[in-house]
């Protein structure tokens, strides 16, 4: 109950959301490491993005003694961080790092981190060892798995 | 449980495939006929005497339709009297968004004044296009009679703020059709929401 009580203390504390451009996520994610990165884009707004938040919560930090990094890259506009994005966090819980993607003019960086996206969301890319996998959708814990497994 | 994984497998990549086919510039644009918010059927060879359409596949509910909304209604304003009309079509099954459904559409159309036909996708004709998400422009050149696809993408380069758009897609591309000169872009991409489809 204690045990119970702490973790529900450690998430209800004020959550910091850091402003990162596009760019520097992408060179994070494709860096060579032993991580495999899960790359969510995602926004309040978008409902099958919000639905499938709790898929990702399931997935464990440690994946057959590998470092899984899943990263929730937020796409609302930077100026609603504090009117939405912040408020969604109080009452909604997503484990892992919630970052605000920070995206230039126009639709190149779309282009950039897969070309065979069309900019819809959710849409998820997962990078491990230079290969990599992308969904355009919405997707659900089993399926993620094994799209890491074909990773591995 | 392996022939569930090889199955699911094939599903994810014949999903893929779906997605993937979308219709490229160049190509002929399919017709339709679909009911718009004004109980009139509404078809893309009714616009044979037109020299384009702005096709728009949008819907009520998605935040980035609803901030192009003036924006579609201006393109309809600055070229509809220039024989470059707006026609737009809400892809989405309303028993997932229920803010999708046809009296929604009549509802949204009345209250924003929409100036150009706003049609029910009922037979999924995004699939044809390749439509993946709203807003999703396809603009159509009227080349004797059959519409060729010359623009697919975003309306232009600013979601968020119409008064600070650097590139005007859109705007710029039917312009160019009109003069007959050649596009700067014909693809382009931007963040939407996906179609929403069972």
């Amino acid at each position: 109950m204690l045990l119970l009580t702490a973790v529900i203390g450690g998430h209800a504390e004020a959550r910091k959301i850091e402003d990162v451009p596009v760019e520097k996520l992408k060179q994070r994610v494709e860096k060579a490491s032993d991580t495999i990165f899960v790359l969510n884009f995602w926004a309040t707004w978008c409902q099958p993005c919000v639905k499938e938040i709790p898929e990702f919560n399931k997935i464990p930090n440690t994946y057959k003694g590998k470092p899984v990094k899943v990263i929730m890259a937020n796409l609302d506009f930077p100026n609603q961080k504090d009117s939405r994005v912040l408020p969604f966090l109080e009452t909604n819980e997503v484990k892992h790092e919630v970052l605000m993607t920070i995206t230039p003019r126009g639709g190149e960086w779309i282009e950039a981190m897969d070309p065979t996206w069309s900019g819809a969301i959710p849409a998820t890319i997962i990078m491990y060892k230079g290969k990599r996998f992308f969904h355009e959708g919405e997707t659900n814990y089993e399926t993620i798995i094994k799209w890491i497994e074909s990773l591995l | 449980m392996k022939k569930r994984i090889i199955l699911s497998t094939m599903f994810v990549m014949l999903a893929a495939v779906m997605l993937n086919a979308q219709l490229k510039p160049g190509d002929i644009a399919p017709d339709f006929k679909l009911k718009g918010v004004d109980n009139k059927w509404v078809s893309l060879s009714d616009y044979k005497d037109q020299k384009g359409v702005i096709l728009v596949f949008t819907c009520n509910h998605c935040p980035y339709a609803k901030l192009y909304e003036t924006r579609i209604i201006d393109l309809q304003n600055k070229f509809g009297g220039k024989q470059f009309p707006v026609v737009a079509i809400n892809p989405n099954d309303s028993t997932i968004v229920e803010a999708d459904s046809f009296s929604n559409m009549v509802a949204n159309a009345a209250a924003k004044g929409f100036n150009f036909p706003y049609l029910l996708d009922d037979i999924q004709l995004f699939k044809k296009y390749g439509a993946t998400k709203t807003p999703h422009v396809f603009v159509l050149k009227n080349e004797g009679g059959s519409f060729k696809v010359a623009y697919i993408g975003a309306i232009d380069d600013n979601s968020q703020d119409p008064n600070d758009v650097g590139e005007a897609y859109v705007v710029d591309a039917v312009n160019a059709l009109l003069e007959g000169k050649a596009l700067a872009r014909t693809e382009t991409k931007a963040v939407g929401c996906t179609i929403k489809f069972k």
